[in-house]
């Protein structure tokens, strides 16, 4: 009994100092939201390093990165092969895992952290001129093979690491993200169908 | 002598009695409708029950959060679940469609079968532009997304994307839940199974008392709370029936009551004739047990309301009895046994039918019939003590002019012929049921959320064996795809679909083996960095040899879902149900296949409907015919036509009034004439028969025989169900007409004055 109400004391001595911490990721994340550039057309590139256990060296690719508030985002890749995917919360794929990334992805991109909070344990930080966010999913079938997410930058998102729970890792580099206008031909070029 | 007619009495009965038990066997009740049609229906007995369990008793509760939290919406469903469970109208659950160790278990048993297991999009690629599979899977690495790539074991994803192949909605899963995100916000959804209506003596509305309590509790949360289901349909229409028989009946039985009381001034008349319906639907019940086995229950309704015909029977007999002086009951038998013999042997025609409705109806009508004359026959005679009185009022009930009975009957048979030509028919199935608006906006909500939800109508795939069974539904698939390539179908489910036939499997594994084998495949593992010789070991090692897996195996770990379209195997073979998601137009537009059968249950209800309705609009000739001759045997055909003449003309002036009416004649229209039929014999018998004094007497039976038939079954007109309704008014109208032509009939008979 004297057990029980020691913890139950622990407990309750143990909860202001976590709702502070809760609450001081909560300010954190409020001000790196508004410290976003939130454009509804944005155009910029990528360089991306994903290390995968099972091969022997990184796989390096560089490419163009289209976000569009109406369309999703768009993923050209132009080094080593070519390829083009664009995420949007309806035309993920039909392949149901990799939904599960793509929406988290997709919001990252948007900078809609608090979208996500149904889904992973949000932890914001604002350090000198930068800022930082880890994502960890809470429990469920994305905890299985995501085990965390590091989002990080300035005015705009700038670097997004994405651990899998397979030991695999993708490094993303958002590099030069502009806001453009929706009729700049680029763009409209970023969203024609791959 | 009369004596012996109790103990005679008493030895019928133990013959039906005992007849019927050497028969009985339960289930003798049908309650499928489709059972009704010629060919006994498209599917095997056991595939109908199990379909009709999962259509009839399955509820789609979505709960919808229009703020979007995902997360609190996912607890609310396992606190809306957990209610569910405990409520005692909820026979079982699903909601945890996630369900993760369903899926392992199914994940580990397909597995070893990768190299022969394809999705419809790879397969066709494979087949296509085997280059495209390999562009796709590097840009998928090099994507932002990888989601748990296995390079060795399933490089390309092949397996993955069979395994969560079909449509999805964008969706999030908490603890096994899936959260669908959708324009209004977020939702979950609940299927549940509902235990079987209780068809007991009270009213009760479990389900609905369940879903406006639930409601109630989801608004205290934020959040909506949609149902939808035939359980809840079923629920209303019942109780609503039940409230109505309540009412109409309660009614109906104290207006009797209350007649009976005022005219024979003492309870056991309308005792004795209640009790002589009872054993007319007793005996008609034992005779088609003990005949054909079983009865289905619209068979049992009609001919219940038809077997109501006895009372004429009992109410003529305890009439006469109010003749002064000794009971003259003999003088009453030809006309009772004419009155038996031409509805009983029409009814008798019916069963002679190879319809089973009419089968049913014609020995159940005929020996109801036989059994309640016994009744009033045998019994009555013992049992019935009444004092005798002049019934001088009686002969006021005679109407008209002498010519007028000839007229009336005329005019009455010209309009029949006359409204003939406009007749039109009516056989939706709103007839029986419109769903009350909470219900409907219910529907029309949760229609809203999900994109496409199974249509009623569904391919019934059969065959011997499983095998069969899956290349049937294999070639159905292909006329889906082209309909569904058209824009005419959104989507189809199907065994076939995520367990292909052997046969296909088996061209599945050669085109990945030889895939595997390709010089892509090897490009693909240098481009990421392996050598070439590690290449070629990984390529060796993708290759697994072909297995074969029965149906059985893997349905015992597959999803639910799939597991409802397996119908199962008995002595009729095997057979299965490929369902259909946004149907845009008729069935018919996949051409015929073997062991494949359309099937539409709205529309096969209404077509057995018309069918059994066409059936006995044609026969009412015949059993017509049938009563004219038995009656013109005992009377001679100049009599005989007169007294056919009654029914024909209430039958034909009814039916014009149907038509003018406006509403198109229905099965229910049609057993309303048949009993209309039945009491114009009747009435129309005892009135040509009946000499002298006894005129009054038999009036005043045949008065208040009509005017009960009016309160007991006219009142059906105020119904809101439709079919009730129009059943109800067909015979007010018919029994209305028949009185009036019985009127006319005795003015004819005897001059104004001379009754009295």
């Amino acid at each position: 009994m004297r057990g029980l109400f020691l913890s139950l004391l622990l407990c309750c001595a143990a909860l202001p100092p976590a709702m502070a911490l809760e609450s001081r990721s909560e300010v954190a994340l409020q001000q790196i939201e508004a410290r976003l550039q939130k454009s509804p057309q944005m155009l910029g590139r990528f360089a991306q390093k994903k290390t995968l256990p099972q091969l022997p060296r990184p796989l390096l690719s560089s490419g163009v990165v289209a976000l569009s508030e109406e369309r999703g985002v768009s993923w050209r890749v132009i080094e080593p092969i070519e390829s083009h995917l664009i995420l949007s919360g309806d035309s993920a794929g039909d392949d149901a895992l990799a939904r599960q990334v793509a929406y988290p992805l997709l919001q990252i991109f948007r900078g809609n952290f608090a979208a996500l909070e149904a889904l992973f344990h949000v932890d914001a930080q604002l350090l000198d001129d930068n800022w930082e966010v880890t994502l960890t999913p809470k429990e469920g079938p994305l905890a299985t093979f995501v085990s965390s997410i590091e989002v990080s930058g300035n005015s705009g998102i700038e670097h997004i690491r994405l651990a899998e729970a397979s030991q695999a890792i993708t490094e993303m580099q958002l590099i030069g993200l502009q806001p453009v206008d929706g009729e700049d031909p680029q763009f409209t070029t970023e969203f024609s169908e791959p | 002598m009369m004596e012996s007619r109790p103990v005679a009495w008493l030895v019928v009965a133990a013959a039906f009695a005992l007849a019927a038990a050497a028969r009985y066997q339960p289930g003798w009740l049908q309650t499928d409708i489709l059972a009704l049609a010629g060919n006994g229906g498209a599917a095997p007995a056991a595939a109908r029950e199990k379909l009709d369990g999962q259509l009839q008793r399955s509820l789609l509760w979505m709960l919808v959060s229009p703020a979007g939290d995902t997360e609190r919406l996912a607890e609310a469903t396992e606190e809306l679940a957990e209610k569910l469970r405990k409520s005692e109208a909820i026979d079982s659950l699903e909601y945890r469609w996630a369900e993760s160790e369903g899926f392992r278990k199914e994940w580990a048993l397909l597995f070893p079968l990768r190299q022969q297991l394809l999705a419809r999009d790879d397969r066709a690629l494979l087949q296509a532009s085997p280059d495209k599979l390999v562009q796709r899977q590097l840009a998928a690495i090099y994507g932002p997304q990888s989601g748990g790539l296995d390079l060795e074991r399933d490089p390309f994803g092949i397996f993955r994307h069979y395994f969560a192949a079909g449509p999805q909605l964008s969706s999030e899963v908490h603890g096994d839940i899936p959260v669908q995100r959708g324009q209004s916000g977020a939702f979950t959804l609940v299927r549940a199974t509902a235990r079987p209506v209780q068809l007991s003596g009270g009213i009760r509305t479990p389900l609905l008392d369940l879903r406006l309590k639930l409601r109630q509790w989801a608004e205290g949360q934020g959040l909506q709370l949609l149902a939808v289901g035939a359980p809840l349909h079923t629920e209303y229409a019942a109780a609503g029936a039940q409230r109505e028989i309540r009412l109409i009946g309660g009614l109906s039985i104290a207006a009797i009551c209350l007649l009976s009381l005022l005219v024979f001034r003492s309870p056991g008349p309308l005792l004795l004739s209640i009790f002589a319906i009872a054993c007319g639907i007793g005996s008609g019940t034992a005779a088609v047990i003990a005949l054909l086995g079983q009865m289905h229950i619209l068979a049992f309704v009609f001919g219940t309301t038809v077997t109501g015909l006895a009372i004429d029977y009992a109410f003529h007999f305890i009439c006469n009895r109010l003749r002064p002086g000794p009971a003259r009951d003999g003088e009453l038998l030809p006309g009772l046994l004419l009155g038996l013999l031409s509805s009983c042997l029409a009814f008798f025609a019916l069963a002679l039918t190879p319809f089973p409705l009419l089968r049913q109806m014609g020995l159940f009508v005929g020996f109801g019939l036989i059994g309640a004359w016994l009744t009033v026959v045998l019994l009555f005679p013992a049992l019935l003590r009444l004092r005798p009185r002049p019934l001088a009022i009686a002969g006021r009930l005679a109407l008209g002019g002498k010519h007028w009975y000839g007229a009336a009957l005329a005019a009455a048979v010209l309009l029949g012929l006359a409204a003939l030509p406009r007749i039109e028919f009516a056989d939706d199935l709103q007839l029986f049921y419109r769903p009350p608006q909470f219900l409907a906006d219910d529907e029309r909500q949760l229609n809203q959320h999900l994109p496409a939800r199974a249509e009623s109508r569904y391919f019934l795939v059969q065959s011997g064996d499983w095998q069969t069974v899956l290349q049937r539904e294999w070639q159905l698939a292909g006329q889906l795809r082209a309909l569904q390539q058209a824009g005419r179908l959104g989507y189809f489910q199907a065994l076939s679909e995520k367990f292909p036939p052997l046969e296909v499997q088996r061209a599945d594994w050669a085109l990945m083996r030889s895939f595997y084998a390709s010089a892509p495949v090897q490009g693909f593992y240098t481009q990421l960095g392996y050598s070439e010789a590690e290449a070629r070991e990984l390529v060796a090692d993708l290759q697994r040899p072909f297995r074969e897996l029965t149906l059985e195996a893997w349905l015992a770990v597959a999803g639910q879902n799939y597991r409802d379209l397996w119908l199962g195997c008995d002595g009729g073979g095997c057979a299965s149900v490929v369902r259909l998601y946004g149907l845009d137009g008729g069935l018919d537009a996949v051409p015929a296949i073997e062991g494949v059968t359309p099937v539409d249950p709205p529309r096969a209800i209404a077509a057995v409907m018309s069918q059994q309705r066409d059936l006995l609009l044609r026969l009412l000739p015949l059993v017509l015919l049938v009563a004219f001759a038995v009656i013109a045997l005992r009377t001679g055909v100049r009599r005989g036509l007169s007294i056919i003449g009654m029914p024909l003309a209430a039958l034909a002036a009814t039916l014009a009034a149907v038509v003018i009416s406006g509403s198109g004649v229905s099965l229910f229209h049609v057993a309303a004439l048949l009993l209309i039929f039945g009491i114009g014999v009747d009435y129309a018998v005892f009135s040509h028969l009946s000499r002298g004094e006894e005129k009054n007497y038999t009036l005043l039976a045949i008065a208040l025989a009509g005017v009960t038939t009016l309160l007991g079954f006219g009142l059906l007109a105020l119904s809101r169900t439709p079919a009730i309704a129009d059943f109800g008014l067909t015979l007010a109208v018919g029994t209305i007409l028949t009185l009036l032509l019985t009127a006319l009939f005795f003015a004819r008979a005897e001059p104004k004055g001379g009754n009295r």
